[in-house]
Parts: C-alpha cells; structure tokens; sequence
C-alpha cells in the first residue's frame, strides 16, 4: 500500500480542491493573504514532522495498534463530505436531488473504489487531478473577459486578514492526511508535499482574485461562489460550464472519500472483517446526520485537534522506536 | 467474481443516478427575459421565453415562488439558468437583483431600469432588447450593465 510523491501531491490536491469547491467564503484579496499566511503555517507544522518521522518510523504496519485515531480523523473527514455533497445538490441545480440518492450513489461508488486499494486511488488522484486543472484552466479563460479590475479592491468584504488565515485552516481539514499519507509513500515524499502546497495556494489564489475580479460583491451574497464563478463561464456563447465543475466536482468527491475509506479501513481491519463496509457506513450515516453545515469554528477545531494528535502521537512513536533501537 | 461486481456497479449507477429523475430537455422551457416588480410584499413577474412571442405572469411571496406561480399557464418547468435580461425599477434594483443571486439566475444576466418592468418585457422582444442595448452602447447613450455590475456599483 505505496503512493509515489507524485500520487501523494494528486491525493492531497484533490482533498483541497473538494473543500475550496464545497466553501462558502467569499473571494476577495484578504482571503488570498490569509491563505499565504495559513499555508506557511501549515508547511512549518507538517515538514518538520515528516522529516521526523521519515528518520524513525519506518514501517507503517508497526503502528496500526495506535491508528484508531487515524481512522478516526479519516471517518471525519468521510462524514463532512457527504455532508457536503447534500448541502451542495440541495443548494445547486444539480440532477440529483433529495437526501438519499446522491449518498447512495456516492456510497456505492467509493466503496467499489476501496476495494482497489491505496495505489489505485493514487493513479486515479492522477488522473483526476489532470482533469480538474484543465477544468480551471477553462473557467480562467472563458470568465476573464468579465474581470473589473475595480472589483478587486475588496472593500466589499469586511473581515480582516486573519479571518481568513483561520477560514484556510478551517477548511484544510486536510492537513492530519498531509502527515500521515506521507508515511504510505516510499520516496520524495517531502518533494510531493512542498509541490502539493505550492499548488494548493496556487488554486486557491488564481480562483479566488478571477472570482473577486469577475463577481466581487457577489460572491458574498451567493452561498457557494465558485458555483456562482461558474455560472459566468460560457465558452460556447450561452453555454455554462457549470456541468464541467459538476463533474469535476463528483471526481474529486469520490476520490475523496475513497481515500478516507481506505486509510480507516487499514486500521479498523484489526477489529472488523469488512473495514471498508464499517467505515463506509459510518461516513453515509453521519454525512446525513451533520448535512456538511460548515461551521467554521467546528472545522477548525477538528483540524487543529487532530493534527496536534496526529504529530503528538507521530513524534511519541517515534522517539519510542528511537528508544527501542538504542537499546537493541 | 469481478464481472457480477462490475454488473452490480453499473447496475447501481444507472439506477442511482439523476436519470431517474430526468427532465427531459423538451418538458422545459427556457427563459430568455424577465421582468420584476415587487409590491405589497409579493413578486409580481413577467415571462418569456427563448423563441416564444408569448409571456406569462405569475405571483409569489419569492422570486422562485413567482416564477412557479408562472408555470402554472402553461405545461412545462421553468428553467432561469440561461436567463439573458431582467428588468427591474430603479428604485427596486437593490433588493431584487441581489435576492436573484441565489435562484439559478446568472449574475452576467443583462439587466434593464425601467418605470414598469412587467408590461416592458411583455410587450417587447427578447432579441430586440438585446439590440436596443447593444446600439445604445455603442453610440455612447446607455452602459451594458449585468446583475453583478449593478450590485458592485453601490
């Protein structure tokens, strides 16, 4: 169960793109300086650890009596996509709609994907990252010729900077995963995860300055304003290309929680024969049950709480298997 | 083993997915202009449609509740994605425009002041407009502007 550096910067990439798609911040110049500021900060936490643990955790299958808390923190962020993916059919013109239907077919979906493994998942994170990227670079394109250079100021948003910082951070729920995939990959695992950052703040920014420059305004008014940039883009005279980012936008989901399916599944095997069904299940349930309301401060909370638990536990490990080489 | 899998999953994907619940392109009418107005707390809106000389009213506490009320004239769904003009008051623009923004309406939809938006879209073409504006642009007596233009510029 390997990912090569350039699988671990697709997984991840994806696991951002979901969120930013799924966030209702609005676009403006701060959040792109509260996303520099939030991405420093998360480079700064998760080098130093993987470096650390790339010194003295070798073996991943040492560490599955501890990995509930992995598995935890990956049934979590299973849990919010499905939220997520209702909140969003429900809110946007989508072809599905209802509450079952779009957890169902998700369902079934990721759990014929888990089933393949981590490696396929990282081909396929590929792929998809590849077609999400020529998606963008298609919204970019056909929605520049409504920029208003006047709508970047901003003025419009009142939060300051530091919201900002807290809202990327709220929002990279998927930073516990930055650490601990990295585990799962056998070289350049530190070359993946500074390419993933780059191009993390790289989405982040081009996306948000289009999105304040064509919608300004707006985009505080609309619920989901990427959805919202989306309906702007009409490369074909009054085509929309929102069904491109509805598609895209299923790909990442599936990839996602397939992912999330997975790493719990390696660590719940331990205690149930079909870890991939038990997890599973426990994501659809509590998808329908939190409706994704992205409750930043909840969001922040989690992702602070376990990534602080994910490098605690990560270095503890580490020093004991230092201890434990010393004395052999 | 893989084959039944493989069955299962398509089987599952066909059922499970939006076709089940599909509209067919000819069940929907598409909608090219509309104006609103918004008095005693009720929309009041006027319909038309993408190649149909005819237009529809309809009433409602919302927006969507109006363009429903609408439907009602005739058999088809409304669809408002591709809307192209909204005309508005003036002193109405504000209120209405903004609560658009989160009806299926696109914010680059052109949007046109007037006295008495409902009886202006009723009584005019959808491609005339859209030639009004275009020739008023160009000899310098009108600005093109789109809902999000006109919300960014208070």
């Amino acid at each position: 169960m390997k990912l090569s550096f350039g699988q671990l910067w697709a997984v991840l990439f994806l696991f951002r793109a979901f969120t930013f798609i799924s966030s209702a911040a609005d676009y403006s110049v701060q959040r792109i300086l509260g996303t520099a500021v939030s991405v420093l900060i998360q480079l700064f936490i998760a080098v130093p650890v993987i470096r650390f643990c790339r010194k003295n955790i070798s073996d991943t299958e040492k560490f599955r009596k501890g990995g509930i808390l992995f598995a935890l923190y990956f049934i979590y962020t299973g849990m919010t996509a499905f939220g997520k993916i209702l909140d969003i059919t429900a809110a946007e013109n989508f072809a599905v709609s209802g509450k079952i239907f779009p957890v169902v077919l998700t369902a079934a979906a990721v759990l014929y994907c888990s089933r393949l493994g981590l490696g396929s998942a990282g081909r396929a994170a590929v792929v998809v990252s590849g077609i999400f990227i020529l998606f963008t670079a298609i919204l970019v394109l056909t929605s520049s010729g409504d920029i208003k250079a006047e709508n970047i100021s901003g003025s419009y948003d009142e939060n300051p900077v530091y919201h900002y910082i807290l809202t990327d951070f709220s929002e990279s729920t998927e930073l516990p995963a930055v650490i601990i995939l990295s585990l799962f990959t056998d070289r350049n695992r530190e070359k993946g995860v500074y390419i993933y950052f780059a191009s993390k703040f790289l989405l982040v920014s081009v996306v948000t300055l289009l999105g304040a420059a064509v919608l300004g305004r707006v985009s505080a008014l609309a619920d989901y304003p990427f959805f919202e940039l989306c309906s702007f883009s009409s490369p074909l005279g009054v085509q929309r290309s929102d069904a491109l980012f509805i598609s895209a936008y299923a790909l990442t989901a599936v990839i996602f929680i397939t992912v999330g399916i997975v790493m719990s599944a390696f660590w719940l095997k331990k205690y149930f024969s079909h870890a991939e069904i038990v997890s599973m299940i426990f994501m659809a349930a509590g998808g329908l049950v939190l409706r994704g309301e992205a409750v930043y401060t909840a969001d922040f909370i989690f992702t602070a709480a376990f990534t602080s638990a994910v490098v605690i536990y990560l270095i503890l490990k580490g020093k004991r298997n230092d201890r434990k080489e010393c004395c052999t | 083993m893989k084959i039944k899998i493989l069955a299962a999953a398509a089987l599952l994907v066909f059922s499970l997915s939006g076709c089940g619940n599909k509209l067919e392109v000819r069940d929907r009418a598409f909608v090219q202009s509309a104006g609103i107005e918004y008095e005693d707390e009720q929309y009041e809106i006027c319909l038309k449609l993408f190649e149909d000389s005819k237009y529809y009213n309809g009433r409602g506490n919302t927006f969507r509740e109006a363009v429903n009320d609408a439907e009602k004239m005739q058999g088809k769904d409304f669809f408002t994605g591709h809307m192209e003009i909204v005309s508005v008051r003036d002193e109405e623009k504000m209120p209405l425009l903004e609560s658009l923004v989160n009806e299926n309406v696109s914010s680059g939809c052109l949007v046109v002041l007037c006295d008495d938006p409902v009886n202006y879209i009723s009584r005019n073409d959808p491609e005339k407009i859209k030639g009004m504006i275009s020739t008023a642009e160009r000899n310098g007596t009108a600005e093109k502007v789109n809902i999000c233009d006109v919300i960014n510029s208070e």
